[in-house]
């Protein structure tokens, strides 16, 4: 019976989300404000069926409600259990029980921050987590301008060659290859032979190159109509300057998607900076730093527990900032297939 | 090896150069300076995309693909034999010898066979649930989403401390209220597979959900007004209206989610470290190609992978449209 | 005019972008700005000394890692007068890609001059790194020094000495004596095993005893996963007088599927078919209950039962050593961490050695096995365990019947294959387990032979 608003809600949505295949249109985004409306409209259609059933559907409501309440506990439960465990003690740990296990620690807030002040003073978290900032923010540039340019190079030139690269392109999105990280361990060691501090450019190197990322480029330049280029360049301006002033400027969804998923990539990566970095700890990135602590001798789980949300906050924070990027990005991963 | 991708890059360019001269000859003579212009404008500004493309992406799949069928060893890189099939027949009677190779097939089959019904189940039913339009929804989706943000090396360490065998492992404390000794989860041979599944599905299942919710969406609500005036029940509309809507995005989930799970790596190595009852295929590759040097060996597993799942992702194509 | 200008820009940024791929690829990168790890370029400091490097497998903060530190100030206090300066880097053992393994491949991958001087290693991986020619041969660097240690500890290739102990543990069969006592086993018994040593027979037999009262006569740790299995099992397939590979490492054929070893393996798999075992007893169990008579298991469970489980043994416990096949020798297990000289590209070993000598000197064992609660390698050393205690039984273990693992630069693959074994063991019979692993452990050595 819930489903009666649901399907009067539908018209307006559908409008709005225009009549094609909108892929990148989302529940989140679909507009709140009409659900107003919609309850008017249920409310002539099935004035004669809503009177019987209204006691079931409360009912079912409710259910609905302790059901999703439940489900919705059982998922975050493990991020409250950290999230509680990073504020206590070993000692406090040890002795929570039932519910307290996922309550931070109240009762004593003058510890409260302790093992966050531990991993940061005496583990030296902030260090890697610079290093991780420092590598994301030159693979988002990077990524944005070689990538843009391979993709405005192919959506708006026309050069012999044009198609031999779109092709090329095309293919490494479809073919499924398997994990190429030893062919390419051994091209950044043995044939680049990056060695100490230019190590890292083997880490972030492969973080700017993302064919993906050209196509996508590629398909929203195509949507530019080309009256902007050409304005441009009867003013004067060069083929660089109208991509970074006229072009870039008019694509600024994909570029905040392009942008975030590889902030997200490059944060998270944890198996390729260790295999290149690991004779490196100062460089090291933030996610193989959490290895160390593991290992340190008499850390307690609090401290493990504190240096796993210092790791998760900043993405948590991309996600809240760039929820619509993202659901962008979910919805052109759907070009994919 | 740098001379054989200098050769690779020789024959790169010539292609491109044949390429681009038969396009030359095929194109109107109209305006040629300004083609000339583009032409060295164009491949400047693609010049840094492709240089790292070629030594990033192009190089590491034709070098594995030649790899494997040399005995390249990480420590002796000027010492390469090509051995043609052998570094296969060694992979096939690994497998039938019930070797590491063999319990890492057999780890990876168990993880995707049980992960990917979880996971997409889970993620549909989610996805349903949460299609309401009603107060509070959005919150439900951020709790369902959550695990997704945080990432798999997190992950992997948090339920490292949930599932520690002693008392201050979560599950053993609430199990030490039972009186159940300490269980060291993930040292049993028998479950520690199944844990890994339990949480890649809760790390995993977000991310499809809200895919699923954006085809749900599209799905023309008022198809389900004309089945609902027609009479039809909810199971009825779920088997002919929203299955049938779901239909592409179900196949790109399938697809993706049973690609990944095969990639599976990152959590066994960082719960377990290199054992038998854990290994997976990925994580076999990895072990032979930097922990045991064995680069050769290790393409090839690559490549058997990459065949594997093309033809099962093959399969599922024409199964599933 | 400005279109030019553009062209310049993309020009110089092409041009970035290749110059760092050639720059690279010519290899200077590494050496004008390399801050971090200097010291490995850098064989004196600006003082005049002689630096020598060496890592070890712990992180500062440990209670071992504290002990290396002492030593390492003491040698340096000690070589001042010679100008010869030791820098010790931690490198904490990680799970997942394992630190330490990698720092090390990583930096000798990178070639001359960066890989420590002296670096500590797991024993079995020696005769890997050995055979890549990462450790240098010290025979003759050292001379007779190598006669103070226990002779199973030096770690050996081909009959040349790379590697020196510096602690060592052995392993053997715990019992809780509550238990012995209740199947009718006594004290004196016991002694006269731990004495003299026992045979697979006497073992049954107790174990047939233990069954009788209803209780798992031993758990082997069958359920063990990785080298823990291997570390408490290998030592019956020699105690049966086989040997698992031949001397160079590599050849298995006549030597896995020996006659000899292969009894080694039936009285493993008697065990589990008599019913004395089982892969599904808890680990545990031993330890806090009173139905497993013996428990197979490494040095360090002696603290944990005296500090944590002590409730559980009122009336005593103790260790009683390996069993041997009727009319072969005795042999259990060794191996723990050692010292090895790198091949790093610096000819003159001589700092090296003298460190190395240092750190594995009687002054120097005493610290860090102060510091570990592990038995010391050392001969030279005076030792006061009794020999029928915990300590003592382990100690005439290492000295009198101690083998290493096999010496073979596929070691890995000798771990993961007995693995294999044990738990194939479970359902097959030892003949057609063995044929079947002889020939995979062979192909995997053949694939490391150069």
């Amino acid at each position: 019976m819930t489903e009666i608003t649901t399907v009067t809600a539908a018209p307006d949505t559908e409008l709005e989300a225009s009549g094609e295949q909108n892929t990148t249109a989302m529940t989140e985004t679909a507009p709140a404000a009409a659900t107003g409306t919609q309850i008017q409209a249920s409310g002539e259609e099935y004035t004669m069926a809503k009177i019987p059933v209204s006691k079931k559907k409360i009912a079912l409501d409710t259910f609905w409600y302790i059901a999703g309440i439940v489900l919705s506990l059982i998922f975050v439960m493990p991020i409250l259990y950290m999230l509680a465990v990073s504020t206590k003690s070993q000692i406090a740990a040890d002795r929570a029980t039932g519910i307290a296990l996922f309550l931070p620690d109240f009762a004593n807030l003058g510890t409260f921050f302790d093992n966050y002040a531990k991993v940061f003073t005496e583990y030296g978290i902030w260090r890697n987590a610079l290093n991780s900032l420092a590598y994301a923010a030159v693979a988002i540039v990077l990524n944005i301008i070689v990538n843009g340019l391979a993709g405005y190079v192919l959506s708006k030139f026309d050069f012999p060659g044009k198609k031999f690269f779109t092709a090329i392109i095309i293919f490494l999105i479809i073919v499924p290859v398997e994990t190429s990280i030893i062919p390419m361990y051994t091209i950044v060691t043995q044939m680049l032979r990056l060695q100490g501090p230019m190590t890292v450019l083997g880490v972030i190197l492969p973080a700017v190159i993302n064919i993906f990322n050209i196509f996508l480029f590629m398909q929203f330049f195509e949507s530019i109509p080309k009256d902007y280029e050409e304005a441009a360049r009867i003013d004067g301006a060069g083929n660089l300057k109208i991509f970074f002033k006229v072009i870039l400027p008019l694509s600024k969804p994909i570029v905040a998607t392009v942008a975030v998923f590889c902030f997200i990539g490059v944060w998270n990566d944890y198996l390729w900076p260790m295999m290149l970095l690991t004779p490196y700890p100062d460089l090291m990135p933030i996610q193989s730093v959490l290895q160390t602590i593991q290992n340190i001798d008499g850390v307690t789980t609090g401290e493990i527990m504190a240096s796993l949300v210092v790791t998760s906050i900043p993405i948590f924070v991309i996600y809240i900032a760039a929820q619509k990027y993202i659901v962008q990005g979910f919805g052109s991963a759907g070009l994919k297939i | 090896m740098t001379t054989i991708a200098i050769i690779i890059l020789v024959v790169f360019v010539l292609v491109l150069a044949a390429l681009i001269c038969i396009d030359i000859v095929k194109a109107k003579r109209a305006n040629v300076q300004y083609h000339i212009k583009q032409c060295i404008a164009g491949y400047l500004m693609m010049a840094p995309a492709i240089v790292l493309a070629f030594i990033f992406v192009m190089l590491p799949i034709l070098f594995s693909l030649g790899y494997a069928f040399t005995d390249y060893h990480m420590y002796y890189p000027n010492d390469i034999h090509f051995t043609g099939f052998s570094n296969f027949t060694e992979l096939f009677e690994e497998i039938s010898n019930k070797g590491e190779l063999y319990m890492a097939i057999k780890n990876t089959a168990i993880f995707v066979v049980l992960v990917v019904p979880l996971q997409i189940g889970l993620a549909l039913f989610l996805a349903l649930f949460t299609n309401r339009k009603k107060r509070g929804v959005k919150v439900f989706k951020v709790c369902f989403f959550a695990p997704v943000v945080i990432s798999l090396t997190v992950t992997s360490f948090l339920w490292l401390q949930i599932l520690a065998p002693n008392e201050s492992g979560l599950l053993n404390s609430f199990l030490g209220n039972f009186g159940i000794g300490p269980i060291d989860f993930l040292a049993d041979r028998e479950t520690a597979m199944l844990w890994i599944v339990l949480l890649s599905a809760w790390q995993g299942c977000g991310y499809q959900m809200l895919i699923f919710s954006s085809g749900l969406t599209n799905i023309r609500d008022d198809l389900y007004e004309a089945a609902s005036l027609d009479g039809a029940r909810g199971w009825d509309k779920f088997v002919n209206i929203t299955v049938p809507g779901l239909k592409s995005t179900f196949l790109y989930i399938v697809i993706t989610v049973f690609v990944g799970a095969c990639r599976v790596m990152i959590q066994p190595m960082l719960m377990t470290g290199y054992e038998l009852h854990t290994v997976t295929l990925s994580y076999y590759m990895y072990q032979m190609g930097y922990g045991s040097k064995l680069i050769g060996l290790s393409s090839a597993v690559a490549l058997m992978m990459t065949i594997i799942i093309g033809l099962i992702t093959l399969v599922q194509r024409k199964v599933l449209k | 005019m400005k279109k030019s200008k553009i062209f310049g820009i993309a020009a110089v940024l092409t041009a970035t972008t290749l110059s760092v791929g050639v720059l690279s690829a010519c290899g200077g990168g590494g050496n004008s700005v390399d801050g971090i790890r200097n010291d490995l370029e850098n064989r004196t400091d600006k003082y005049g000394n002689t630096l020598v490097t060496i890592m070890v497998h712990k992180d500062q903060s440990t209670k071992e890692g504290k002990a290396y530190q002492k030593c390492i100030d003491e040698f340096n206090n000690a070589y001042k007068s010679e100008n010869i300066k030791a820098q010790i880097s931690f490198v904490a053992q990680t799970s997942g890609v394992d630190k330490y393994e990698s720092t090390i491949s990583t930096l000798y991958g990178q070639g001359n001059g960066k890989l420590y001087d002296v670096i500590a290693f797991d024993a079995p991986k020696c005769a890997g790194y050995a055979s890549s020619n990462m450790f240098v041969d010290m025979t003759n660097l050292i001379g007779d020094y190598v006669d103070e240690f226990i002779p199973a500890s030096v770690n050996m290739y081909n009959g040349k000495v790379y590697g020196l102990p510096i602690q060592e543990s052995s392993a053997g069969f715990y019992y809780n004596m509550k238990v012995m006592k209740a199947a009718g086993i006594s004290e004196a018994e016991l002694d006269g095993y731990k004495t003299n040593g026992w045979t697979f027979d006497q073992f049954k037999a107790v174990c047939g005893k233990l069954k009788n009262k209803g209780k798992t006569a031993v758990d082997m740790q069958l359920y063990s996963t990785g080298e823990t299995s291997t570390y408490l099992l290998y030592p019956l397939g020699n105690a049966a007088g086989g040997e698992y590979v031949s001397s160079d490492g590599k050849t298995v054929t006549g030597y896995l599927d020996s006659a000899e070893t292969k009894a080694g393996f039936q009285f493993i798999k008697d065990c589990i078919s008599s019913g004395y075992t089982s892969y599904t007893v808890g680990s545990t169990e031993f330890l806090t209950g009173n139905t497993v008579g013996m428990y197979l298991s490494s040095g360090w469970t002696i603290p944990e039962i005296r500090d944590q489980y002590s409730s559980n043994f009122t009336e005593g416990w103790g260790i009683l050593p390996y069993p041997h096949a009727a009319g072969k020798d005795a042999v259990s297990a060794t191996g723990s961490w050692s010292f090895a000289i790198t091949n790093n590209g610096i000819g003159d070993k001589s700092a090296a050695v003298k460190l190395i000598k240092w750190m594995t000197s009687d002054e120097s064992a005493q610290t860090i096995t102060a510091a570990t609660g592990m038995l010391t390698a050392k001969r030279t050393m005076e030792v006061t365990y009794d020999a029928t205690s915990p300590e003592g039984v382990l100690y005439n273990q290492l000295v009198n019947t101690g083998k290493p693992r096999p010496s073979m630069s596929a070691y890995s693959d000798f771990s993961s294959e007995f693995n294999l074994i044990l738990t194939a063991l479970r359902d097959d019979s030892v003949e057609s387990v063995i044929s079947t692993h002889v020939t995979s452990l062979q192909t995997k050595i053949n694939r490391n032979d150069r």
